[in-house]
């Protein structure tokens, strides 16, 4: 699987250098405009789609074929898009997360509880932002799969927006807003994981044509 | 213990089905796959590979079943050998240095000087031919028993083809070494191959060694008299003209004293093929 891994790193440092500069860019701006945390998300949701343009460009390789010729076995295909996904994400958050403390610090009052709710909603996007998306991908190849990545976009802003609905005021008084978080990280990394034993399923059953 | 026995394998998609296969290639030996573009070569191949699943039959590896097998001991290179496009050699060493517990480093970097393959130009940039003989060097680089090439020798030039053929030929020295060679480019295989198999709409028409194959077979160059008097056993295909006829024959069947011309492998598999249809 170090194989594996090497190979989508060189193929990150060619086709992704971008991402960087965006990321820095839209760091940048989310550490100025406080109430815009558009510009604080969006780097989670482009770098949950490099390991779904990687297996684009496995596909246009034809290297998803090449590599079912090789001692590695498809569970560890799969695994090593998803750990990659996941040391890209976490390097993001860990910058991001660096980034936000120091400007709460620079703040008069550091306030804990919005951090963390920021550091929360972020951990929950970087791991929904490929979860739903790579099975798709694994079982229908590229195109399909990415039909699928759009549609969770819609779901994750739908549900975001109905989850701020249905938590009124009311429902603040009776379940601690922190709770829900907490609750909500957790379904993330049980959906992630749930995520990457559905690829390892579908990608055994499918025909590398 | 052979390198590789297909019995009685199947496989049928919509417009096409591999019917009934059965194939063996012994140790030491190399074995050609002749048949037209979508004959089922290539589906035989991916089958054997277990990148598709079939619909019934065995394959047997080096003694394993072919789900089972160490992928360490075979070497394939494919039609579009499948390495990245932005990948230099250089770095699909060190890609496969990280796949292949006996990647040989040392005789990665021989066969890439051998071979005049750039070490640092990005994959994309390379001619076809370029990207094969890549594919080989891989190939060839992790002590491999069983290579199995499909359309591997197509793209490149006369003199790279030579020097492909030789590396293969040095590679079956070893008599637990063996290639499996897929072409619709038979004179490719004429030269190189033990063994050849016919495959026409995915189906088998012969697989023979091919010293008995040119010893069995012939070419008659006769007039219309000479043709009628002919015993039909001995004729597997004619091509009649105003001026006389050319007859693929079997040689034991046709009169001592009347001469046959050798058949070439190609002209073997084209006879067959228009027999078939």
């Amino acid at each position: 699987m170090k194989g594996l891994i090497l190979k989508d790193l060189y193929m990150m440092v060619k086709y992704f250098r971008n991402y960087l500069l965006i990321l820095v860019v839209f760091l940048g701006v989310s550490l100025v405009q406080e109430d815009n945390l558009f510009f604080a998300f969006y780097p989670f949701l482009i770098c949950g789609m490099i390991p779904v343009n990687l297996l684009a460009y496995d596909e246009r390789s034809r290297w998803d074929i090449y590599c079912g010729t090789l001692p590695v076995t498809r569970d560890m295909v799969v695994s090593a898009k998803y750990l990659l996904g996941l040391i890209v994400q976490g390097v993001v958050f860990l910058v991001t997360a660096l980034c936000q403390a120091v400007r709460f610090g620079l703040m008069e009052t550091f306030d804990l509880e919005s951090y963390l709710v920021l550091m929360s909603l972020m951990a929950m996007i970087s791991l929904f932002s490929s979860s739903i998306t790579l099975p798709f991908m694994f079982k229908l190849g590229v195109e399909k799969g990415r039909m699928a990545y759009y549609v969770m976009i819609f779901v994750i802003c739908g549900g975001a927006g109905a989850a701020g609905f249905a938590f009124n005021e009311q429902l603040q008084a009776t379940i601690p807003f922190g709770a829900v978080l907490a609750l909500g990280v957790l379904l993330a990394a049980a959906v992630y994981a749930l995520s990457w034993y559905l690829s390892i399923i579908f990608y055994r059953k499918r025909e590398l044509h | 213990m052979n390198a590789l026995e297909i019995r009685n394998l199947c496989k049928a998609y919509p417009g096409f089905q591999l019917d009934n296969l059965n194939l063996t290639i012994p140790r030491g030996c190399i074995l050609g796959l002749i048949g037209e573009n979508g004959a089922g070569k290539s589906t035989t191949i991916k089958l054997i590979l277990d990148l598709i699943h079939a619909n019934s039959g065995s394959i047997t590896i080096l003694g394993q079943e072919h789900t089972r097998l160490n992928r360490e001991d075979i070497g394939v290179v494919l039609d579009e050998v499948g390495i990245p496009e932005c990948l230099t050699a250089s770095q699909v060493g060190k890609v496969m240095k990280n796949t292949f517990r006996n990647w040989q480093e040392s005789e990665f970097s021989r066969l890439l000087n051998d071979l005049s393959i750039p070490e640092n130009k990005p994959f994309k940039d390379f001619s076809r031919g370029m990207k094969m003989k890549l594919g080989i060097a891989v190939a060839m680089s992790h002590s491999a028993k069983l290579l199995i090439l499909d359309e591997a020798t197509s793209g490149l030039d006369p003199v790279v083809r030579d020097e492909v053929v030789t590396m293969l030929s040095e590679f079956t020295r070893n008599e637990d070494h063996a290639i499996l060679i897929s072409s619709h480019i038979v004179s490719d295989l004429e030269k190189l191959c033990d063994y050849i198999a016919f495959l026409h709409k995915g189906r088998l028409m012969l697989c023979e060694e091919k010293d008995v194959l040119l010893g069995r077979y012939g070419i008659l160059y006769c007039t219309h008299e000479q043709l009628k008097v002919l015993s039909p056993a001995a004729v597997l295909h004619r091509k009649e003209n105003p001026y006389g006829a050319e007859v693929l024959v079997l040689r034991d069947a046709v009169p001592a004293d009347w001469k046959i011309s050798p058949v070439s492998i190609e002209e073997l598999f084209v006879f067959m093929v228009k027999e078939a249809k």
